[in-house]
């Protein structure tokens, strides 16, 4: 991941989880499970939409979406962050500490 | 007993007589006997202790946060009830929907969910397996607690024999 994506994609944590994600981390490990977020969020499908199908089960998102792809849906969870954080919220409880662990590298 | 009182008991951790374990004092009414954990994260308003092969959170829930631009100040135990039996609930419309949408990411079913009666508390938990992500709520009269366990189904069963125990 660029600085860009990181940077893009620690501020649309900010604002689902609060100013604890400032002192996060953003590594693969963490847009791995943002991108599992997305996906089982049923409300996001149009986030969705931007990523081609067919997902590859089984592998690791970061490893089948390309550089652009992956830049586009941080970028637009970025512009959109009051939508996305709306649509996001049930899922952000399940898996926030499982993010929180992946961004202090545990 | 107010959030504030509530969050600092959090904090306080007594050392047992016994090396491998240690008392964490959860509230008046919960102490558990836990085994002394690699590392301890303070996170917002969680605590998280690390082992090896598992991780513990506990939070006292507060119904001003638990979702941004929603304050369910009164109505919070009401609303986890709600997640866990929707068909007893009388919240209103919206937030039955809200629960239910929880429910759904929480990957609630029939056979990975259990309700029971502890003490002052309603115990409701639910674990996904294909996380390895367990949920405990504890609903007392004026706060909810939640135990967020992240490991394979023994450690924890193992933690909600442990609360079980404790109450």
């Amino acid at each position: 991941m660029d600085i860009n994506d990181r940077d893009n994609l620690k501020e649309f944590l900010i604002e689902l989880y609060g100013n604890q994600a400032k002192r996060w981390a953003i590594n693969e490990n963490v847009f791995q499970i943002v991108h599992k977020m997305i996906n089982e969020s049923s409300a996001c499908t149009d986030l969705m939409d931007l990523v081609p199908r067919p997902h590859a089960l089984g592998k690791a998102p970061i490893k089948y979406l390309t550089k652009e792809v992956r830049s586009s849906v941080i970028r637009k969870l970025k512009e959109r962050k009051q939508h996305y954080k709306s649509c996001m919220q049930m899922v952000a409880i399940h898996y926030k500490n499982p993010i929180h662990m992946a961004a202090i590298g545990i | 007993m107010s959030f504030r009182d509530l969050s600092l008991t959090l904090l306080l951790w007594v050392s047992s007589s016994a090396a491998w374990s240690q008392e964490f004092i959860v509230s008046k009414d919960l102490k558990l006997e836990i085994p002394e954990p690699a590392a301890i994260i303070h996170s917002g308003e969680s605590v998280l202790l690390k082992y090896s092969d598992w991780v513990l959170s506990h939070t006292v829930l507060n119904p001003k946060t638990f979702y941004t631009g929603v304050d369910l100040t009164g109505l919070l135990e009401a609303y986890i009830r709600t997640i866990f039996e929707p068909e007893k609930s009388d919240l209103v419309n919206w937030l039955q929907f809200m629960a239910k949408e929880q429910a759904k990411a929480f990957k609630l079913t029939d056979k990975n969910t259990h309700k029971m009666s502890l003490g002052n508390f309603t115990l409701y938990s639910v674990f996904d397996s294909s996380d390895k992500n367990g949920h405990i709520f504890l609903v007392g009269k004026d706060y909810v607690s939640h135990f967020n366990v992240l490991s394979d189904k023994k450690n924890y069963l193992n933690f909600m024999k442990l609360l079980k125990g404790s109450l």
